[in-house]
């Protein structure tokens, strides 16, 4: 929790103080929303309370408390809602988004600078935070306000750009309804970001670059990673800083500056207030960055740059796969004496061992092929899981874990048995062709009794070599899907699909003669 | 054109209907035209419905007490 302090103690620092002007630029700049408003507009945001006195008030009260709070679960459509029920002006939904930035801007720096903040007051108190929503993705996200275009020499913060960065970024163009706010902004930018201060530029910018990866606007990280790149830093480099928490590349103290900045903008709460220039310079870089990720989310302005990671697409598929492994999380059987058994109850990690085994020895079976092998593997895997039940996070079913380390003992046991023969690294395969190719018999599975038909499948399975066999048994045997099997066997999905490609073909050349609908003497046909 | 290789490059994720719609018409098509292919799917479908129904390796009941014991055991020694 930040602690707080007067302005005085702090250092100065011009990039906060630029942010301070920008904040109250916009604050109390001319604008068409009445300052009465904005200000009940930023309270609102601040205590996720709504005071309104009409319902376009209400409305456009509702738009920028999501905005700022919940950025990615504005949809498209919902500027032109503001237009048609709420009757809202392009001018007074401009002014609402750039309050939402606004917020957002006050807030990070507060946090920064180790200044209270309303908003933070009411996290910590009982206010009710809005209920997320889901993240909307849309691919026909266009920009929806209208904004008179500024040719060269018309505007002069657009020259300004123009000589800065040598293009004016669309998220700018999309605010011309409002000149002065404009102004303001470009100026705090060139304050911030692009004029060297007690940090140089190119640090600034991937601070910038890996804040606005963690909000996901694909927007800003491809403006920002080209502009890394007409500085010198090739966009692989600045891909791998934004995302990679371990931002390869950085030496240590850049690293914490960053680190910093990802933090003051995703959890402003949870950080000390900056005590140095360079981390006060690296708080308003996260100020803006923030501000500049909501009102980009808010304007929608068409990419100027072919994003190199849909980061937001990345979000939603990030959150069905955790919504579905706690949704399955959820309801696993097993939460009650898995908690039990970490507490040190024996009785309830027996009962676990007694529910478990099959599985376990099956899945130890099938991977190496052995049941000779299973005995001694179960054993082993539950040793394991008994010393690292306190690592076990709870993210997915206690099963689905036990089978993953059950795979990997499988995987070990293959390794010492046989360590020539490798599990991860495929030669080119060549086109494979199948030589038997009649037709089968109709419904070859009724032809045998389950028994033997299980026991005829196994000693096919087992004549295949180790890689075929292994992908076959976890995704058609044991079920998995194709990307469940390959983190499984830490192999790329490509990997795992051509092994499984040639595995079935393998079975299906070793099973043919039993099914041949044309052979002579086959078993009832 | 689509090729017999290049219908055998596809085979996994047509049987595990992972094709988008666009290369699935491809497909069908050259079903409808190529003998071998259509054995070649058919026999596949019925090797994954054998290998899906016959299950994997299960414990016996008796095997399966004795296991049980071990490990509790060798739990316990570890203690």
């Amino acid at each position: 929790m930040s602690s707080i302090r007067s302005d005085i103690d702090r250092p100065p620092s011009r990039a906060v103080d630029a942010a301070e002007a920008l904040a109250s630029a916009l604050a109390s700049g001319p604008g068409p929303l009445p300052p009465a408003f904005r200000e009940r507009l930023l309270r609102a945001i601040a205590d996720g309370r709504i005071e309104a006195s009409d319902a376009k008030e209400a409305a456009l009260s509702a738009f920028a408390l999501r905005l700022a709070r919940q950025p990615l679960t504005v949809g498209a459509g919902e500027v032109e809602e503001l237009r048609v029920q709420a009757a809202a002006s392009d001018e007074e939904i401009l002014e609402a988004v750039l309050m939402a930035g606004l917020a957002v801007l006050r807030r990070t720096l507060d946090a920064g600078i180790g200044r209270a903040c309303a908003w933070d007051q009411e996290q910590t108190g009982a206010g009710p935070e809005p209920r997320p929503g889901p993240v909307q993705a849309d691919a026909t996200r266009r920009p929806t306000l209208s904004a008179p275009v500024r040719r060269p020499g018309e505007f002069a913060p657009f020259d300004l750009l123009r000589e800065r960065l040598g293009f004016v970024p669309a998220l700018y163009k999309a605010q011309t309804l409002l000149p002065e706010a404009l102004e303001s902004e470009i100026r705090a930018l060139c304050e911030i970001l692009l004029d060297d201060g007690r940090l140089p530029r190119r640090l600034k910018e991937l601070a910038l670059l890996a804040v606005s990866a963690a909000n996901a606007n694909t927007y800003c990280v491809a403006v920002h990673g080209e502009i890394l790149r007409s500085l010198g830093v090739p966009p692989e480099q600045s891909d791998a800083i934004a995302h990679d928490p371990l931002r390869p590349g950085l030496a240590e103290d850049e690293k914490a500056l960053v680190d910093a900045a990802v933090g003051l903008a995703t959890r402003p709460e949870d950080c000390d207030p900056a005590a140095t220039p360079e981390s006060l310079e690296v708080a308003a870089v996260a100020a803006l960055t923030g501000f500049l990720n909501t009102i980009e989310r808010g304007l929608n302005p068409r990419p100027d740059f072919r994003p190199r990671r849909d980061l937001l697409a990345e979000r939603v598929e990030a959150e069905k796969a955790r919504a579905a492994a706690a949704a399955e999380a959820a309801s696993d059987p097993d939460a009650g004496l898995v908690a039990l058994a970490r507490e040190g109850d024996d009785a309830a990690f027996e009962q676990l061992v007694r529910r478990h085994q099959a599985r376990v020895y099956r899945t130890v079976a099938g991977v190496t092929g052995s049941p000779e092998d299973a005995e001694d593997g179960t054993q082993a895997v539950f040793v394991r899981v008994f010393r690292k039940l306190s690592d076990f996070s709870g993210a997915s079913r206690f099963s689905t874990w036990l089978t993953r380390i059950a795979i990997h003992e499988g995987i070990d046991l293959l390794r010492r048995r046989r360590p020539a023969e490798s599990l991860e690294n495929d030669a080119e395969e060549p086109d494979f062709r199948p030589s038997s190719l009649s037709p089968w018999i109709d419904d070859p599975e009724r032809l045998y009794a389950r028994d033997e038909m299980r026991r005829l499948v196994r000693e096919k399975l087992a004549t295949l070599p180790e890689r075929y066999r292994v992908a076959v048994f976890l995704r058609d045997i044991e079920q998995l899907s194709t990307s469940e099997a390959a983190e499984a066997l830490d192999v790329p999905v490509a990997t795992l699909k051509t092994r499984l490609l040639r595995g079935r073909l393998m079975m299906r050349e070793a099973l043919a003669p039993l099914f041949d609908a044309g052979a002579k003497g086959g078993r009832g046909v | 054109m689509f090729s017999c290789e290049e219908f055998r490059a596809e085979l996994s994720n047509v049987v595990d209907e992972e094709i988008p719609g666009s290369l699935r018409r491809l497909v069908e098509h050259h079903l409808t035209e190529c003998r071998a292919c259509r054995i070649l799917y058919d026999s596949t479908r019925k090797t994954l419905t054998i290998l899906t129904e016959a299950g994997s390796f299960e414990l016996e009941p008796r095997v399966s007490e004795r296991l049980a014991a071990r490990i509790l055991a060798s739990l316990k020694e570890r203690d």
